[in-house]
């Protein structure tokens, strides 16, 4: 049963990247930094789930998962930021992270869902979160935030990050009677993708509206 | 983990199961606090925002009546002061003048010239800005016909146009206010583009009435309008502007597929929707 779940919730994962390629295709002046940083961190977002339930192949397998998935999020939010000073603030965090990572790595062995790695990357990333709900609060616009396709994939990453926060806590030390509950990762990771592929119609939608302006068919309006 | 130390009878699971829910409950109902007021805000907004649309539209409005107003009255003072006028030098360049003594020739010729003098300044003062009358009297198309052809007459340039739609004619100061941007519009093609030819072409489809001008020498692309629109220069497309906004209109200004030609579409309800 669970690993029908594992197979369904691991094939959720294409469905963003497939939707960002198309996306890509209709991009008329692909921004190539941006193009290349989205594939990344969403191969980076499928392959961190490969990884979140490994077998130990050594004792850095799980800190490179921690870091890539860390990595992932936070260059979600700092593209989801329009201000500078967020983008900093993610920048800040990135390196605050990376510090207390090496720290952690030289003194402790980062254990398979490592209690203290996860609320610590957790936390950064649901305060990242709710700095991109308070830019978009303060932003004067004509439209609901929910129009805003960054939105959606904040939402869905906001859930992910805040659902799986305590199973995570307590995964090592209650290990068996975690697995009973290891669908609500899954479900959540699920849910994570679709509004990830959600955010990503979101934006097609948007650039085939803002494509420019069909001409329309007026008889006689034009020189012949 | 101390605080998830469960007690005897409740299971870690349990606890953990109930602690996601709540965490996920909490932050869905943070989200959709912040969609709820964001959308209060935004209506409180927009209702404030039409309320001053709905001034500027009546100011405008307002002030594209009284400028219609200001131009009849001039019409107006044409003929009750330029007439007289004429009349008056006219009299004093009568068949009388060759019997009269020298200085009193020199002394009326004087006059009749600071008279004709007088009128000239009139004339050139209150001139640009007449309501024309085959607009007031014929409408739309023949005022266009009629100001292309005087274009055409001039040599300089090839300018025609082709009314295909218009068999109803648009209401009075609808009529005069396209007339206006029309004007405008070519007035800018005739100075700035270099073109050697000017067409003209008028449809109506659906509720819209379009009129699109082409001419094919240096023209705009909407990109150049809209930038144009926002700085300090460009004055006569702002009058563009303020004056479809008035009618709800719309203008679109594009280069040709063919790219040997400019396009102006100016789009506009057939409804008055200010009335």
């Amino acid at each position: 049963m669970i690993e029908n779940f594992i197979f369904i919730a691991n094939l959720s994962s294409f469905i963003p990247l497939a939707i960002f390629l198309y996306h890509l295709s209709l991009t008329k002046n692909v921004n190539y930094a941006k193009a290349v940083a989205g594939a990344s961190v969403y191969a980076l977002l499928i392959f961190g789930y490969y990884l979140a339930f490994p077998h130990h192949v050594n004792k850095y397998f799980d800190a490179v998962n921690y870091f890539g998935e860390f990595l992932a999020f936070s260059t979600i939010f700092y593209f989801s930021f329009n201000a500078p000073l967020f983008r900093k603030i993610v920048l800040f965090a990135g390196i605050a992270f990376v510090l207390f990572f090496i720290i952690y790595l030289s003194a402790f062995v980062i254990t398979e869902l490592d209690p203290i790695m996860n609320s610590v990357k957790s936390i950064i990333l649901i305060v990242l979160a709710l700095l991109v709900f308070y830019e978009k609060f303060q932003m004067e616009t004509d439209k609901v935030i929910y129009y805003d396709h960054k939105f959606w994939g904040i939402i869905g990453l906001i859930i992910f990050i805040c659902g799986t926060f305590l199973f995570y806590l307590v995964y090592t030390e209650y290990y068996l009677e975690m697995q009973k509950l290891e669908g609500i990762p899954l479900t959540l990771y699920v849910l994570k993708n679709i509004f990830l592929s959600l955010s990503m119609l979101l934006l097609i939608k948007q650039i085939k509206k803002s494509s420019g302006r069909k001409e329309k068919d007026i008889p006689f309006l034009d020189l012949e | 983990m101390f605080f998830l130390q469960a007690p005897n009878n409740i299971s870690v699971s349990k606890i953990v199961l109930l602690g996601t829910l709540g965490i996920l409950i909490l932050v869905i109902g943070m989200v959709f606090f912040i969609i709820q007021h964001q959308r209060r805000v935004l209506k409180y907004q927009q209702k404030l925002q039409q309320m001053e649309i709905d001034q500027q539209k009546m100011m405008l409005s307002a002030s594209i009546r009284m400028q219609e107003e200001e131009r009849q009255r001039l019409a107006a003072d044409l003929h009750d002061d330029a007439g007289p006028l004429l009349a008056t030098a006219r009299l004093y360049l009568n068949e009388n003048l060759v019997n009269q003594d020298k200085a009193s020739q020199l002394q009326s010729i004087f006059q009749a010239r600071q008279i004709i003098d007088e009128t000239i300044q009139l004339i050139r003062n209150i001139s640009h800005s007449l309501m024309p009358p085959t607009l007031k009297n014929f409408g739309l198309e023949s005022a266009i016909n009629d100001l292309f052809q005087k274009i055409s007459g001039s040599g300089a340039i090839n300018a025609s146009s082709r009314f295909h739609d218009y068999r109803e004619r648009l209401k009075g100061d609808k009529e005069l206010i396209i007339f206006r941007i029309v004007q405008e519009l070519v007035n800018n093609i005739l100075k700035h583009s270099s073109s050697s030819f000017i067409h003209l072409t008028q449809n109506i489809h659906g509720d819209k009435f379009y009129l699109r001008i082409h001419h094919d020498g240096r023209g705009l692309v909407q990109t150049d309008f809209e930038k144009l629109n926002k700085s300090n220069i460009g004055l006569g497309l702002k009058n563009i502007s303020s004056r479809l906004r008035v009618l709800h209109g719309d203008i679109h200004f594009e280069k040709d597929i063919s790219q040997t030609y400019y396009k102006v579409t100016i789009e506009v309800p057939r409804d008055d929707p200010y009335q």
